[in-house]
């Protein structure tokens, strides 16, 4: 068949164009080659955001009979509209500067630019003018303009729109552009790859004029015409213009530039002159290896930086390096604690520079084993630190590379199906209650709403609009929103990268963001280093500061005492509060199974409790293995394949490490190639889809390959399909061995402060909230058990962090921790610190303080609720009281302060006393009748406590209803691991719900944790149980749960069948005489304010 | 339940005891009140239409006295004060007010919680607090009631009702007890303002709903009327009982309101002014008639009145010889179209007026709908002079046998009621496709032309269906005519 007439679609406008195309870059490229278009031009509206996904799409080709234009859709402010297409990289380089200009001057999401500019760009750009609806001498003007400007380079475009007036619209365009000197070209304006997507066109339409379908009246396109055409179809509608479909074709082949162009250049700071990168590399790391190996580098490591310089060497990784290395050695400078992982992380080099801390020749972690060579990718280091100061870190960043230089990666934020189905629905019409419910039904990310789902709701899957809803959500999903800036992937060029790619400013100040993403970063190979935020870091390097400075004691992430049994032993009792990563409930029930008594132990507990491992039922096996290893010294059985088709042990050599389970997305990725003989492009393939499996679904395509590459060596279909469905467990949790061995150090060195000195651990961890699962009450009240002295807050006693104290004699350790101000809610730092400065000797009188250190009164009253005013001798209510009054007797001395929050509105102008009286400032200065306050008892106390600082070191709110709970037959927490109790046994207990947990991985299981005066219960609610109960387990805060007790070796729970809601009950605490009068309750809320919420994970 | 939108979501304004009983509370996010109680039926509250309906209510309660004031934001907003000073006694003393009062509020299907005191904050507490739904206090029994309320139960702002809770004061009475000196250097003065006028120590004046009228009377009627003649006939009695007072005073009526109460507790008024102050019983009724004449919708009801009230608003020295008064003011209408409509409609009913308005489609037959006539002409868009549009359009497109030369071209002849007609000249086709969201099956999409006949007729012609794309055998229609 001869092909008539070459045609190229130049004004294609995709998803990336948010809520106005509908259709993602990748169905445009495709349907552009199935149609057989000549090239295809992306341009989106001011942005490069969809290139580079189509780019990606179009290189798969084998034939790339297509051609594939980079553009953009340049929108002036006044409305002109122009198609830039680059002739060349530079042409391409100075459209990114133009964006990046006009989007740093704008606000997020929009982008300046006018029409000089325009002007100012034109030169090499190929540009396509595209008429507004009304044809005015204003744009005539401009287009003639433009056509004077880039002679040859300016076209008009002409689109067939059906509106009835093409023919006389498309005469007037061609006289136009006779006139102004540029030629007609021939467009269909592209909205959508297919004409089924012109539903969806519309609903992206209302969702972005904020209307329903029924309202939109004339915002909607008429037809559905703005879809890819046929070559043949374009000559048709443009018979009397043939010209103008030929101008697209030149057009296509005037442009030379291609995304592949971008060749990147790792910055050079790092390297000194007259020096190689390498070399550089080299001598940091034999002078880093020197300082790790104080006694003389062991010729092991010395083995191994060989070959992993080597490896460096031949794909050209030392820039890299060395600029992580650059971060990291500046954060050390600056005393933040970091630590890197990933796939690079694990080398011996990066541990010589400080990068990571695992001793490799502890570890047994190869770097060869996580750089594949033929993976043509840059490698690939993660950087945590810690997360108060990871600001830092970056603006050290953008200050050493320049902000056009250094960016933030963004994050494409995709239509997730609970927002599609809202979106979607309420552009339908249909009210919020219906569209809640169906979005309710959807957990996952990207599920397919299936219609039992619907039911479930209580809609009516065939009920038309509703249908509608679902198919149209479905079809969204996975549509990009916006963009938003990654929690910390940096992008370092050594030319501008505002030549690159157009970078706007992020939501939070003094953050700069590209328009690309992760992946597009590894599809173009530019090199990002992670800059990430890690609470526990924090926490470990605040434990060091104590270390030093309380016990003289000086350590480093590398230098703590490896291997020490007795964290160990810790460890294995699931005594792990606060401790990184094992102090969840899962965690807790795998250590004392699991026994770790080594550090790669510890690797494998990282990495075994995640929602990938146990989806995949990976858990029972390994540690039925690992029990028979120990136990009678069994080895595990590989599969091997067939004698013809290699070695036998060829899988042991992959899965010797995890007993034959594998565990680490690194081992899916080595099955592949040595199992089923992938190639490494296709195992890389796998991995990526499993990251994105579930919104992507094009897992099934590797399945038949993986099984049938196994079988057909040899391999039992069983063993095969096991695999894969382990790899398919991993989904996008699926945690890399190096990553896990990060984690692990991080463990160990949290266990071994917390086993060693958990008064330390305690004031650490405290002063670095809010992080990990656990709130300032439970870790409070694990210091306590473990024999921690706890002081209380205290205005003459405390700093804003929590610190160290002599402890009283006869105390377990030798410092106690004193709790510090910022356990109060509701205080201000500034404020407090000013306070702890003009202490001195030490406050006499609240008035006194209120004189000296000119504390707001907001801030007085909010130290007497909580209590802290005990070493005046006062009470809280008596401190309230006396506080109170300073307005009235004008102690206070008021500064201006920064007003903050409204209640700061009683800040008056200075007024305080003659400086002269302050000292002499006494009680009796200001007599004033004699008010008795009724004592306060001790149960509101811990009310008032648990107000103030959501937690009491007085006692347990649930000690106050022992007697009563007793009397019901409820036991304690403790009985439960008692020898009394004894399994399966039917028990009753009760507590305050710490936390209540609907993991998505339990198919619909609640666990609660529940907390009295002596322990945690932790409570399994069954699906059935948990409908029948529903809104008691939801809602309770004090529950009381009868159900069977349950213990497996240190793990016990009780199996729950019985609920009462005791949550009422919370209210007595604070009185105990009742307000009989109270005939309907006004407000209700009084017994809900009592205590702190629980955590809710759902 | 109701939500009103705040940071982070909706929060819950309001619910009903089913939602209590599911375990949803006020101030709560609605998020988590979705998460315990499963399904919800939730509304956006709409603070202000709230606030309508309690000055409705409160204008209702105008019937008993004429102070009434609603309750503001600081006193919860869901209530109000009557001052029934010398007004209980027309209904047979206190008690049987608040019966009245209550059964009529219950025949809204407004549960009821009501208290006679001396002092408006004693009523407050009373109602909110006391365990009885209806509590009468005599004078100078405030302190004994009071005491054993709780502090919150003084009308006091959260924060110090917090502080004082907090204190250890829960009841009224331990503030009455203790000194007051230490309590002033405390608490603002808002606390010891309060106490005083619960207890009647300082005086507490109410903002009325409408200034209390200098001359007022009103009838309550044993049978509810809703005749206009039977109107005209209370309004003149009630006007005959002010002559009397206004005669006294030397005054005459330059502004009157008449009231009209309905049994279903809506409250319809009707303002008079004059030009010149007066006291003719007959001109005021007259006046009365034609206002009545031009409102008919305040006469249109179910229920019909059963109290009038007529007030001076306003009165003005006026000389015992007055002549009649030949003209009056009050009836100059600019709008002489609403006036026609106006008119129109009470000849020919309410419905029969309509006028056509545009509706936002790109479908020729949805782009304009027939509505009842109002006042205002709907604003119609300017028209676009590239698409054409027929002057005729048929109200249902009629089939026509066309013949075309290609399946996508113009018809070259067509036959459409019995004539045919050769094609000259064609301009088209503008695309439409139908509205997909109204319909499960797919609507075709329609080509419309606009063709001329050799004879010189313009049509407006569309063939219906995507030849190939959507059906092989399209179908043609004549839509509209031009000229």
């Amino acid at each position: 068949m001869t092909r008539v007439t070459p045609y190229a679609e130049l004004a294609v406008t995709t998803n990336f164009s948010f809520l106005r195309g509908a259709s993602h870059p990748q169905e445009m490229v495709t349907r552009a080659e199935t149609l057989g278009l000549a090239a295809i031009g992306i341009a989106d509206r001011n942005s490069f955001a969809g290139v580079v996904r189509a780019y990606d799409e179009w290189r798969k080709r084998e034939r790339k009979e297509l051609k594939l234009l980079v553009g953009t859709r340049l929108i002036t402010t006044d409305g002109f509209e122009v198609l830039a297409y680059p002739t060349d990289r530079e042409a391409y380089g100075r459209l990114c500067q133009l964006l990046t200009k006009g989007n740093r001057a704008a606000e997020k999401g929009e982008c300046h630019i006018g029409f000089d500019d325009i002007l100012a760009v034109s030169p090499k750009q190929q540009l396509i003018v595209m008429p507004p609806e009304k044809l005015t001498s204003a744009f005539a003007e401009r287009l003639a303009t433009l056509a004077r400007t880039a002679p040859d380079a300016t076209s008009l475009a002409g689109a067939y729109r059906y509106r009835g007036d093409e023919a006389r619209r498309l005469g007037l365009l061609h006289e136009l552009s006779v006139q102004a000197g540029a030629p007609l070209i021939a467009v269909n304006d592209v909205h959508y790859h297919a004409p089924e997507r012109r539903a969806l066109a519309d609903v992206v339409t209302c969702i972005r004029e904020k209307c329903t379908i029924m309202e939109a009246g004339l915002r909607l396109a008429a037809n559905a015409e703005r879809h890819l055409k046929s070559p043949d179809e374009m000559a048709r509608l443009f018979k009397d213009y043939p010209e103008a479909i030929a101008r697209g074709v030149a057009i296509a082949n005037a442009c030379h530039f291609s995304l592949d162009q971008l060749s990147y250049e790792y910055p050079d700071e790092p390297v000194p002159p007259g020096k190689t990168a390498q070399q550089h590399l080299e001598d940091l790391t034999w002078e880093g290896a020197r300082i790790r190996y104080p006694s003389g580098i062991p010729d092991d490591v010395r083995t191994r930086l060989a070959n992993e310089f080597a490896l460096i060497a031949k794909l050209k990784y030392a820039h890299y390096f060395l600029t992580v290395h650059d971060v990291v050695r500046e954060a050390r400078r600056r005393g933040i604690l970091c630590q890197g992982r990933g796939s690079a992380a694990n080398s011996a080099v990066c541990y010589c520079l400080g990068v990571t801390s695992i001793d490799p020749n502890q570890s047994n972690l190869l770097f060869a084993r996580f750089i594949s060579e033929r993976r043509n990718e840059p490698p690939d280091i993660d950087v945590d630190f810690e997360h108060e100061r990871r600001e830092e870190v970056i603006q050290y960043i953008y200050g050493r590379y320049g902000r056009h230089r250094a960016a933030i990666c963004a994050t494409v934020i995709h239509y997730r199906s609970r927002r599609a189905i809202r979106e979607v629905g309420k552009a339908l019409g249909l009210t919020p209650d219906v569209t809640a419910a169906l979005a309710k039904t959807v957990w996952g990310y990207g599920d397919e709403m299936p219609d039992a789902h619907i039911r479930q709701a209580g809609l009516d899957p065939h009920n038309p609009t509703i249908r509608q809803a679902v198919d149209l959500a479905n079809e969204i999903t996975g549509f990009p929103r916006h963009l938003s800036q990654h929690v910390g992937g940096f992008v370092l060029t050594r030319g501008r990268l505002d030549e690159t790619v157009p970078i706007s400013n992020a939501a939070m100040e003094d953050r700069t963001v590209i328009e690309w993403d992760k992946d597009d970063i590894d599809t173009l190979s530019l090199m990002k280093v992670d800059v990430l935020a890690l609470g526990m870091l924090s926490c470990i390097r605040r434990g060091f500061d104590l270390l030093r400075e309380h016990y003289k004691k000086d350590y480093e992430l590398a230098t703590l005492r490896a291997e020490d049994p007795a964290v160990y032993e810790m460890l294995s009792r699931a005594d792990s509060v606060g401790v990184f990563q094992v102090e969840s409930r899962a965690q807790m029930s795998m250590l004392p199974r699991l026994k770790p008594h080594t550090f790669y132990d510890l690797v494998i507990e990282v990495a075994i409790v995640r929602p990938g491992p146990i989806q995949g039922d990976m858990v029972h096996p390994y540690l039925r293995r690992r029990d028979r290893l120990r136990e009678f010294g069994e080895e595990p059985h590989y599969p091997s394949p067939s004698p013809a088709h290699g070695k036998a042990d060829e899988l042991k050599e992959v899965l010797k490490r995890t007993l034959g389970v594998p565990l680490f997305q690194e081992q899916a990725m080595q099955i592949a190639i040595e199992a089923a003989k992938f190639t490494p492009d296709e195992a890389d393939g796998l991995r990526r889809a499993m990251a994105t499996f579930r919104h992507n679904g094009n897992v099934h395509v590797f399945r038949d390959k993986f099984i049938t590459g196994m079988t057909r060596r040899g391999y039992d279909r069983t063993f095969a399909e096991n695999c894969f469905g382990q790899i398919e467990g991993f989904g996008e949790y699926g945690f890399p061995e190096s990553h896990a061995a990060s984690f692990a150090l991080l463990v160990y060195a949290s266990a071994w402060i917390k086993c060693h000195y958990p008064e330390v651990f305690c004031a650490a961890i405290l002063n670095s909230q809010p992080m990990g699962f656990y709130q300032p009450a439970q870790l409070v009240r694990d210091a306590r058990q473990h024999g921690v002295e706890v002081r209380p807050v205290d205005v003459n006693f405390s700093d804003w962090d929590c610190t160290l104290e002599q402890a009283s004699d006869g105390g377990k350790y030798p410092t106690a921790v004193r709790l510090g101000f910022r356990e109060v809610s509701g205080l201000r730092e500034e404020e407090l610190k000013l306070l702890v400065a003009a202490r001195g000797n030490g406050y006499a009188s609240i008035e006194r303080m209120a004189a000296i250190a000119g504390v707001s009164r907001f801030t007085i009253e909010r130290l007497a609720e909580a209590d802290a005013f005990r070493s005046m001798g006062l009470d809280r209510r008596a401190a309230l009281w006396t506080a109170r009054r300073l307005d009235a007797i004008g102690v206070r001395r008021t500064r201006p302060v920064q007003k903050k929050t409204e209640t700061d509105k009683v800040t008056v102008p200075d007024q305080g006393l003659l400086p002269l009286l302050t000292p002499h400032l006494d009680d009796a200065l200001f007599p004033e009748p004699a008010v008795t306050l009724p004592q306060m008892p001790l149960s509101e106390h811990v009310a008032e406590d648990y107000m103030a600082t959501g937690f009491s070191l007085k006692a347990h709110p649930v000690s106050f209803f022992r007697d009563k709970l007793a009397r019901m037959g409820i036991v304690t927490n403790i009985a439960l691991s008692g020898e009394s109790l004894k399994n399966d046994q039917r028990v009753t207990v009760a507590g305050l719900v710490l936390i209540r947990q609907m993991p998505g991985t339990a198919n619909g299981v609640v666990f609660m944790t529940l907390e009295d005066e002596t322990g945690i219960a932790n409570v399994i609610v069954w699906p059935k149980v948990f409908t029948r109960n529903r809104r008691t387990v939801m809602t309770s805060r004090f529950i009381a749960v009868r159900g069977k007790l349950q213990r497996v070796g240190l793990v016990i729970h009780v199996v729950a069948e019985q609920f009462i809601d005791l949550t009422a009950e919370l209210a007595r605490l604070r009185d105990d005489e009742p307000l009989d009068v109270d005939a309907r309750p006004i407000a209700t809320s009084s017994s809900a304010t009592v205590l702190q919420k629980s955590r809710d994970f759902h | 339940m109701l939500v009103v939108d705040g940071p982070g979501g909706g929060r819950i304004a309001a619910l009903n005891d089913e939602a209590e009983k599911a375990g949803a509370a006020i101030g709560e996010p609605l998020a988590d009140a979705r998460a315990k109680a499963g399904f919800l039926q939730v509304r956006p509250a709409e603070s202000e239409a709230d606030t309508a309906a309690l000055h409705r209510l409160a204008l209702w309660a105008t019937r008993y006295t004429p102070t009434v004031a609603p309750w503001g934001e600081q006193d919860g907003a869901d209530g109000f004060f009557l001052d029934i000073t010398g007004a209980a006694h027309l209904f047979g003393g206190e008690e049987k007010l608040l019966g009245d009062l209550h059964d009529r509020l219950s025949a809204f299907g407004l549960p009821s919680r009501l208290a006679i005191a001396e002092t408006p904050g004693a009523a407050w507490a009373l109602t909110r607090f006391h365990r009885e739904p209806h509590k009468i206090i005599g004078a100078d029994t405030e302190l004994f009631a009071l005491s054993a309320l709780p502090i919150k139960a003084l009308r006091l702002s959260p924060e110090t009702a917090t502080a004082l809770q907090r204190l250890g004061f829960k009841r009224v009475g331990a503030l009455c007890e203790a000194p007051r000196a230490p309590l002033a250097a405390r608490f603002e003065t808002e606390l010891l303002r309060r106490l005083d006028q619960a207890l009647g120590r300082m005086a507490e004046p109410l903002a009325p709903i409408v200034p209390p009228p200098v001359y007022y009377s009103l009838r309550y009627l044993l049978e509810p009327i809703g005749a206009q003649e039977a109107v005209v006939s209370v309004a003149k009695r009630l006007m005959q009982d002010l002559v009397y007072a206004l005669t006294r005073d030397g005054v005459g009526a330059r502004a009157l309101r008449l009231s009209l109460y309905r049994v279903n507790g809506l409250v319809s008024q009707i303002e008079i002014a004059l030009t010149r102050p007066t006291r003719d019983v007959a001109h005021v009724g007259k006046l009365i008639d034609l206002k009545l004449e031009r409102l008919p919708d305040m006469l249109e009801s179910d229920f019909g009145f059963e109290t009038l009230g007529l007030a001076v608003t306003l009165a003005e020295r006026m000389e015992p010889a007055q002549a009649e008064i030949a003209a009056f003011a009050g009836d100059d209408d600019p709008e002489c179209t609403a006036a026609l409509i106006d008119r129109l409609r009470q000849r020919l009913g309410p419905r029969s007026v309509r006028r056509l308005a545009p509706v936002e489609s790109h479908i020729p037959e949805r782009a304009e709908v027939m509505t009842a006539a109002a006042c205002t002409a709907p604003a119609w868009p300017q028209p676009d002079d590239t698409q054409m549009r027929p002057l005729l359009l048929l109200p249902r497109a009629e089939p026509a046998d066309v013949t075309a030369l290609v399946p996508e071209g113009p018809p070259q002849r067509f036959r459409w009621r019995g004539v045919t007609y050769a094609v000259s000249g064609a301009q088209g086709p503008e695309r439409i496709a139908g509205e997909w969201w109204r319909t499960q099956t797919e609507v075709p999409t329609r080509d419309y032309y606009v063709v001329e006949s050799d004879a010189g007729h313009r049509f407006w012609i569309y063939r219906e269906g995507l030849y190939d794309r959507e059906t092989t055998s399209p179908r043609w229609f004549v839509h509209g005519l031009f000229g």
